[in-house]
């Protein structure tokens, strides 16, 4: 974690935790000592572990008013229209699984019996660092892309729109989520708490490419939207 | 029973034994495809499987795993049994063909995390593995291997299940268990290798093993550590090397040459067991044969220790004289008993996280209490301190039947406390010992009482070490409790117990634990006569003292022993505990006094008229807030009033600054965390029946949802508003929660859920409370419900947070104590 990922992580921990701005900054507020020291703490206990599986993907149109389907990787056909206009014209894309490891979910307990406050901003600071986690792995694969013209689309996560949860299992399995330490449950929920599960396409197509962070996600009423720089 | 696999045992250290390599791969270079299961093979292209099998015995290998790694319900569901049935039937006509080999039935995880970390009951768990097993002895297998296990828990779930399967079929055969551990020589869920082979050797693995994740190079280090630790044989199976992602395609570097090589090495530590894991072929394990073949299994030289172990921590007994916790007990503790009866686990947790945060290196758990089902509440105990708590446990309880449920749901080797010399309780607890594994503490009493000689109590000693060692516990897994009797009881009782402590080291050799508190019992001033005698016994070489480590005089006085007594290498205990202070406060009043005034007192308006014991709580500081509240109750002030004019007024405050965007949630929690500590000190001075007066609100996490995060904020925000609350937990079954509203007469009940797939399991619980109990309000929050939602799916109230849920609770207790009123009249 450099200075400026920190920053990002601190910043959007205090977003969670309903502190809009720089809120968590004015020292009237008390916050900016507790939210280091869970940053800190949340920092120790992560084991951030990924994988990243790069594989076919094709969309077939369905007819008239059929649903279309997604076809990514090994995954069984998924029909989704999101997910279709998502990897429309992509023959490739990432299947990823990202998690922060099962040592700070267990931390969180604890402290969650210890002491709550510092349980709830450690929370906080776990979901930010798993997001900016991610945001590095894909800057770096960005990376590699560009060297072939090649761009990500933005991420999706089974859960989001027509998407339904059930494809976790297969996701996580084709990410050797057991090899991670990343459980499915029964719901379909995943274990370590601080996961995260997604697809995205490769597209030759700039305007498509990914923007990391919210700019790229259409909720804009969301409570924890960033701020747009 | 009858035996299997005898002759494989006996070779063992006469020469290397071999196990075979990957199969997964040598399928699919046969034609199986990406995401196709394995097992399935066995009946689908056994010919195929087969030829693997005959490539690794070619090759020389003497062990072969069936083609069942995953053969469990939990994978193939009905088709388990006799996908597993066929994987060793065709790994037995291999050896048939070959002329030589055995075969095991091999198994590994369900893929599915266990609870209380994950949503799989542990007997489920159990059960599935015994099936696995019993299908695989029964097809004919000589062995059974259980390989891959990244998990403790599931680990010790599969070896129950294997040797209970053979208790089922009447047919022992050898046990090999093998883990994957990662570069920092853990599990994924955190054991350490010494604590995982003690845990594996208790339960009676006949051999332990390494494989996967990583090569034979990478592995050196974790070799030697299990060879250090580990009395049985080892084998080790590593992958050619780690993965590399070359073009898409995910690739092991280590060719068959280099593989050999480095295996040499492997060999050379002490290993008796030598295969292959994900990425070697027979081309591997042939080349690694031909260079080992001519090396002799180094006999082995490692530590005869007596290991304990928790979920993630493990300590030697011996090495340095243990702190055990002794404060989850209720002997003697009415807060303690009243949190058992209410089954408020809650507040064990507090007490567990406090005493590890305090240096303990274990914790006892006793939970006995008349009329409490102590087998499910110590089960229960034991689950949910592992939860909060890495440390090994000391599984305390007089009820042999609570003491195997606990036994059965622990991660890792815990202390057994306790057996003594008395026949009856040797024949219970020493079978137990036996299946789970565990040091023992042996009580020196028998059926004629406690010997007023240090030579009548080390008899029984030498007793029960014969009586231990004819069910196959050593002697260095007992650790003999001298007993400590109150110095005031009789002339001469602490003396008796450090001259039997000196005996028992001298003449016996053996580990030793005392219960020091109870020296001082009946004496003013206790933690100077405890401290003293703590550092006595130490100078007799005590193993390990059950104490209050949050008691500072006794504590520093065990660490000052220990070093003093060379017990402490370097004194690196000591000055870790005490390198950094100025004068050393003994006593936790003179601390508490040291840091009275940091409170500063609000000037702002509203907090200016509040009490300063409330602006305490207000502000969050919770020791500030106890002192003020003891202070006033030393004064004379009334318990109940002083909850009235601080606890109320300081929390209220802090709930209208949260409302008004003035205080955000880590700082509400921690006003409420403070309201705690001062309604603590109230509840001392209230009458049990005032003291338990708080409405009762039943709290859940719904079926299927794990995330608990919100649910448990809640529960710290209606306790410190002064709710009794009952925490179901995470994965909640509708009838659990009917079952609790009927056990306590609650009328209030908050339901959570993270996700959209788990709101209808909301939806089936308000559902079956409307219709089971229709007086009981519902509350529900959770990230994806909103007012419409909760509307939807029927439930009275919606909390956008944990202070609506407060407001929430506040409104349906004032509404229906309005109705009860009414109904009065």
């Amino acid at each position: 974690m450099n200075h400026e990922d920190k920053g990002r992580a601190l910043r959007m921990a205090a977003r969670y935790l309903g502190l809009k701005g720089a809120l968590w900054r004015n020292p009237e507020t008390g916050m900016e000592a507790l939210l280091e020291k869970a940053y800190q703490v949340a920092l120790e206990a992560a084991e951030p572990r990924h994988c990243l599986v790069r594989c076919p993907v094709r969309v077939e149109e369905g007819e008239g008013e059929e649903t279309p389907r997604v076809f990514f990787g090994a995954l069984p056909a998924l029909p989704s229209r999101h997910l279709a206009r998502l990897l429309a014209g992509c023959r490739e894309g990432y299947a990823l699984l990202a998690t922060l490891g099962m040592k700070l979910d267990l931390t969180l307990r604890r402290l969650m019996v210890s002491d709550p406050a510092l349980a709830a901003a450690a929370g906080a600071c776990g979901s930010a660092l798993i997001e900016v986690y991610i945001d590095g792995v894909l800057r770096l694969a960005q990376a590699s892309l560009a060297a072939a013209g090649e761009h990500l689309t933005p991420r999706f996560s089974p859960g989001y729109g027509d998407v339904p949860l059930t494809v976790q299992p297969g996701l996580i399995a084709l990410c050797k989520g057991s090899s991670l330490g990343v459980y499915v449950t029964q719901a379909n929920q995943m274990i370590p708490e601080k996961s995260v599960s997604a697809v995205m396409g490769i597209t030759r197509e700039k305007a498509n490419a990914c923007l990391l962070g919210c700019s790229n996600c259409g909720k804009r009423d969301c409570p924890f939207r960033e701020e747009e720089a | 029973m009858m035996k299997r696999g005898e002759t494989l045992m006996s070779l063992w250290g006469k020469r290397f034994l071999y196990f075979d390599g990957a199969m997964g791969t040598l399928l699919q270079a046969r034609g199986m495809k990406a995401g196709e299961e394995p097992e399935r093979w066995n009946i689908a292209r056994p010919q195929l499987v087969k030829e693997v099998h005959l490539a690794y015995l070619e090759a020389g290998c003497d062990i072969i795993a069936s083609n069942t790694f995953g053969a469990t319900r939990a994978h193939l569901g009905e088709d388990a049994d006799a996908l597993m049935t066929a994987g060793v039937k065709v790994a037995m006509e291999a050896v048939r063909e070959a002329g030589h080999g055995w075969v095991a039935a091999d198994i590994s995880s369900l893929g599915r995390l266990l609870q209380p970390y994950g949503d799989m009951p542990f007997e489920e768990a159990v059960q599935q593995f015994r099936e696995a097993a019993q299908a695989g002895l029964t097809a004919g297998a000589d062995l059974v291997l259980i390989e891959t296990m990244t998990d403790l828990l599931e680990l010790k779930a599969a070896v129950l299940g294997a040797r209970e399967a053979m208790e089922a079929v009447g047919l022992q055969v050898p046990l090999f268990c093998s883990a994957a551990f990662d570069g920092k020589r853990r599990l994924l869920t955190g054991a350490d290798i010494r604590g995982t082979a003690a845990m594996l050797v208790g339960l009676g693995a006949d051999a332990v093993g390494l494989n996967c994740g990583l090569g034979p190079k990478d592995l050196l280090e974790h070799t030697r550590e299990l060879l250090r630790w580990c009395e049985k044989p080892v084998f080790i199976s590593p992958n050619a090397g780690v993965p590399v992602v070359v073009s898409g395609i995910t690739t092991f570097p280590t060719d068959a040459k280099d593989f050999a090589q480095e295996m040499v090495q492997v060999a050379e530590l002490g290993v008796w067991g030598l295969g292959g894991c994900c990425g070697t072929t027979p081309a591997h394990l042939e080349s690694m044969i031909r260079s080992t073949k001519g090396l002799n299994p180094l006999p082995r030289n490692g530590e005869e220790a007596c290991v304990i172990s928790g979920r993630s921590v493990s300590l030697a007994m011996g090495e340095k004289p243990l702190l055990i916790g002794e404060r989850i007990n209720p002997t003697g503790k009415p807060r303690m008993k009243q949190a058992l009866r209410e089954g408020d686990l809650d507040f064990l947790l507090r007490e567990a996280v406090a005493q590890a945060e305090a240096g303990a290196d274990a914790l006892d758990v006793n939970v006995g209490l008349p009329g409490i089902n102590e087998p499910e509440m110590l089960s229960k105990a034991v689950t949910a301190i592992q939860t909060v708590c890495e440390l090994p446990l000391q599984i305390d309880s007089a009820d042999a039947q609570a003491m195997e449920a606990a036994l059965r749901v622990y991660a890792g080797k815990p202390i057994i406390n306790s057996v003594s010399g008395k026949q009856e309780v040797l024949t219970q607890v020493l079978p137990l010992a036996r299946k789970y594994g565990g040091a023992l503490v042996v009580l020196l009493l028998d059926d004629n009482g406690i010997p007023d000689t240090a030579q009548g109590r080390l008899a029984i000693a030498r007793r029960v070490i014969r009586e231990a060692e004819r069910w196959g516990i050593p002697r260095r897994e007992l650790l003999f409790d001298a007993l400590t009797l109150a110095a005031s009881g009789g002339e001469g009782a602490p003396g008796v117990t450090l001259e039997t402590l000196r005996l028992l080291r001298e003449e016996l050799g053996v580990k030793t634990v005392l219960g020091v508190s109870n020296v001082s019992f009946g004496l003013p001033q206790r933690p100077l006569l405890t401290a003293a005698f703590t550092a006595m016994a130490i100078g007799q070489g005590l193993s390990a003292a059950i104490l209050n480590p949050l008691e500072p005089m006794v504590r520093a006085m065990m660490d000052a022993a220990s070093a003093i007594s060379g017990r402490d290498e370097g004194f690196a205990r000591y000055l870790a505990a005490y390198g950094g202070q100025g004068d050393y406060v003994l006593t936790s009043q003179l601390r508490e006094q040291e840091t009275a005034g940091n409170l500063t007192l609000e000037s702002d308006g509203a907090a200016q008229s509040l009490d300063p014991a409330a602006q305490a709580i207000l502000q969050g500081l919770a020791s500030q807030a106890a002192m003020l509240v003891r202070a006033r109750l030393q004064e004379g002030s009334p318990p109940l009033g002083l909850v009235e004019s601080c606890v109320m007024p300081g929390l209220a405050e802090a709930g209208n600054r949260y409302e008004q965007g003035r205080l955000f949630l880590p700082q509400l929690l921690q006003s409420a965390q403070a309201a705690q500590a001062a309604f603590e000190e109230i509840r001392r001075r209230l009458p049990r029946e005032q003291a338990d007066q708080g409405k009762k609100v039943i709290l859940a996490t719904v079926q299927g949802d794990v995330h608990d995060i919100g649910k448990n904020i809640v529960k710290v925000l209606l306790r410190n508003y002064g709710y009794s609350v009952v925490d179901l937990g995470r994965d909640v079954p509708p009838q659990s929660v009917l079952e609790a509203v009927q056990s306590s007469h609650a009328k209030l009940v908050g339901l959570s859920a993270l996700m959209t797939t788990t709101v209808p399991a909301m939806e089936r619980t308000i559902a079956l409370l409307k219709r089971e109990a229709p007086d009981v309000r519902v509350m529900v929050g959770g990230a994806v419900l909103t007012q419409e939602y909760a509307d939807q799916i029927g439930a009275d109230g919606y909390g956008k947070d944990a202070m609506a849920a407060v407001r929430l609770a506040e409104r349906f207790c004032a509404s229906q104590e309005g109705e009860s009123g009414a109904g009065a009249k």
